[in-house]
């Protein structure tokens, strides 16, 4: 038998043998030939003789495997229980109010911070629960006790470092036959985690919708098969709608500004059947009519059953539009102020180097004059003047040939350039003017156009100048789209054309002629130099600038250039550039 | 009367200053002319100058401005005013700060004559 005994229950059961004791009981396991384990139950009595001597052993011995395997299964099942009620940070607790008693499980302890060796009682629970609580705490167990009913608590708990839990507290009361409760068997659940996550969440939305306030920006999902709309407070405040009624289309229908009704419609049909990500802008026209603009960014989504979503903010960029606007208008007031002011000092400059001249002219003639009616005539004198006289006149004819230099430049810079690429810089340039006078730009430019040798940047100021033109001419247009179609195109004879029309008001057939004039003007303020300028730049291309009426409303400006001109003339260095009005202040001191 | 009227001319303009002194001593008046107002005002002919024709816009001091400094020394000398600048609005000015006549070149020997008179029969 002894070699059956396992070898770590072995000493005992020899210290038992040998032992003075009158009766041993005790568990051991035995180790069979198959290898399995078997768990026995050993009670003996000891027979002693007189002297006291052991005499023998009588005994029983069970065989408690069964028993013991039970045991274990039982031991385990609680250390998992123990274990679940440690990680999920719920403890078991029972309550029997007739006996006060309270029976715990482990992280019941844990969650009050209470020494595990201790008793609890309901009078420490209630000392642990924090002051602000108790009383409702109180309540609502003295209601279930009296009704035997199951309860349901949410206590915060103070901790003696002065830390707050927050717990769950779930009942189930048992009531014997007359309906009285016995006990409550309950989970309490410590959840403080969960509600930190919840105040920090709540925050977080109290921030965004803070951000959402300030930044005029708010958040929409729409769920497209369901038709499902959700929108923050800050959209609804963009939109002026009572955050209480449930968003449709039809109410988001009721501010999209009329001229964009159905322009919203179709890129709703789009957005629902295409599910691309959007980007737009558009306009909101308020009850009071005021016009709102909107960006509207939105990322296309699948929900969790693979439905399309749309996740998107929205931003109330009115300000920002009207500011844009004021800074181009401003802008553009200024170039305009500029090229007025240019003109005219330019002008007046003219005059004023002009009418020095003229000035010597008259009075040496009348000098002259006045020495030859003296009797007797003074000849030398009359000589010097009309020596004078020619002198100045001279001078008068220097500053025309100046004048003609300035505007008429005899050489032109070669080289070989696209007249697209300088036709969509030169609109590229203009585009802010363009939108602020509401011009809708088309371009027609040809595939096929070849490089045409020229000046690129005197042919830009031809473009510019018949695209400011077209533009301006439009300026008071209301009753129809103010269009500008600029188009270019291989011409005969190996020449390339650039035609600008609009939907201005046109121009008088008979007066075609003259608009090339130079101070011939249609334009209150305009000066009539533009036009002249662009003709003899394109002449010096040897090509040719006309106008014709529009097949509609308005008018035709073309210019036709051969891609390779004979640029026959000398180049000479130091001709002043067209646009280089600062050397006509020059003129001053020199004339 | 012993010695004829000196009218001075301050002008930038060349053609002004060789053509102007010719045509006023025509008329009889003894002529000098100046290129700037700060070559008259250095000059020992200021006291001496019954009549001032003087151009309004010229570099360094200006017409007008040698008007206010003429009228600060207490020289009330009459002047007329020429111009090229073809600037309607400087006419008032200059009238009313006390000037004679101004006029725009170019102008007509018969027209700075009158003018001319006109300043020395203030003077």
């Amino acid at each position: 038998m002894r070699d059956r005994i396992h070898p770590e229950d072995l000493p005992l059961f020899l210290q038992m043998l040998g032992g003075a004791g009158k009766q041993f009981e005790f568990d051991c396991r035995v180790q069979l030939e198959d290898g399995t384990i078997k768990y026995l139950h050993v009670v003996a009595d000891a027979v002693r003789d007189h002297a006291g001597g052991l005499v023998e052993w009588i005994g029983a011995i069970r065989d408690v495997t069964e028993r013991h395997h039970a045991e274990g299964e039982r031991r385990r099942h609680e250390a998992i229980f123990s274990e679940a009620e440690r990680l999920s940070l719920t403890g078991s607790s029972c309550w029997r109010p007739p006996s006060d008693e309270l029976i715990w499980s482990k992280e019941m302890f844990r969650i009050f911070d209470f020494d595990p060796h201790i008793t609890p009682t309901v009078h420490m629970v209630r000392a642990r629960i924090h002051p602000e609580d108790v009383p409702h705490f109180n309540q609502t167990v003295e209601c279930a006790v009296r009704d035997g009913q199951d309860f349901a608590v949410e206590p915060r708990l103070l901790m003696t470092d002065g830390s707050i839990k927050y717990l769950q507290v779930l009942t189930h009361a048992f009531r014997d036959d007359q309906g009285n409760v016995i006990e409550f068997m309950g989970a309490v659940k410590d959840v403080t985690e969960q509600k930190q996550v919840e105040v920090e969440l709540r925050q977080s939305e109290a921030f965004l919708a803070e951000a959402q306030r300030l930044s005029s920006t708010g958040s929409f999902a729409w769920r497209v098969s369901k038709g499902e709309i959700i929108w923050s407070e800050q959209t609804y405040r963009i939109y002026k709608i009572d955050p209480t009624l449930p968003v449709t289309f039809d109410l988001v229908g009721t501010r999209i500004h009329p001229e964009e009704a159905s322009w919203f419609q179709e890129l709703l049909g789009r957005a629902s059947s295409e599910g691309r990500d959007l980007e737009f802008e558009h306009r909101l026209q308020m009850p009071d009519q005021s016009i709102r603009y909107l960006h509207v960014v939105a990322h296309a989504t699948r929900d969790f059953d693979g439905q399309l979503e749309y996740i998107g903010a929205v931003q109330d960029v009115t300000e920002r539009r009207r500011s844009e606007d004021a800074v181009s208008k401003l802008r553009s007031e200024l170039a305009h102020m500029g090229r007025v002011s240019t003109l005219g000092a330019l002008t007046a400059s003219i005059a004023h180097e002009v009418n020095q001249p003229l000035a010597g002219i008259i009075t040496n003639a009348s000098t002259s004059l006045l020495m030859l009616a003296d009797d007797p005539p003074d000849i030398d004198g009359a000589l010097d003047s009309a020596q004078r006289t020619i002198r100045d006149a001279n001078r008068a004819s220097e500053v025309i040939t100046r004048l003609r230099a300035l505007f008429k430049k005899t050489t032109t810079a070669s080289e070989s350039l696209d007249l697209n690429e300088a036709t969509r810089e030169v609109l590229a340039l203009s585009m802010s003017e363009l939108q602020r006078g509401q011009v809708i730009v088309r371009t027609e430019l040809a595939n096929d156009l070849l490089p045409v040798t020229g000046d690129r940047v005197q042919l830009q100021q031809v473009v510019l100048n018949l695209v400011l033109n077209a533009a301006e001419a439009m300026s008071a247009i209301e009753d129809r789209p103010r269009l500008l179609v600029v188009r270019t195109e291989r011409d005969e004879g190996d020449h390339v054309r650039l035609t600008v029309c609009d939907t201005g008001p046109g121009f008088d057939p008979q007066s075609a002629n003259r608009l090339f004039e130079t101070f011939y003007t249609t334009k209150r303020d305009g000066m009539g130099i533009g036009l002249s300028i662009s003709r003899s730049i394109i002449e010096r291309h040897q090509g040719r600038l006309w106008a014709a009426p529009s097949d509609g409303p308005g008018a035709t400006f073309a210019f036709s250039i051969p891609r390779l001109p004979v640029l026959g003339r000398a180049r000479k260095i130091d001709d002043p550039p067209i646009s280089a009005v600062p050397n006509v202040e020059g003129m001053r001191g020199t004339v | 009367m012993g010695a004829r009227s000196l009218v001075s001319v301050v002008d930038d303009d060349e053609s002004v200053r060789e053509s102007l002194p010719h045509l006023l001593r025509r008329f009889g008046f003894s002529a000098r002319a100046f290129s700037s107002a700060e070559e008259f005002l250095a000059s020992e002919f200021v006291g001496q100058t019954s009549c001032l024709i003087l151009d309004i816009a010229m570099p360094g001091m200006s017409g007008p401005a040698l008007q206010m400094e003429l009228s600060r020394r207490q020289q009330a000398i009459p002047i007329v005013f020429i111009t090229a600048h073809e600037d309607e609005t400087v006419r008032p000015r200059v009238l009313e700060a006390g000037a004679v006549e101004c006029l725009f070149k170019p102008f007509s020997a018969t027209a700075l004559r009158a003018a001319v008179d006109a300043a020395l029969r203030v003077g």
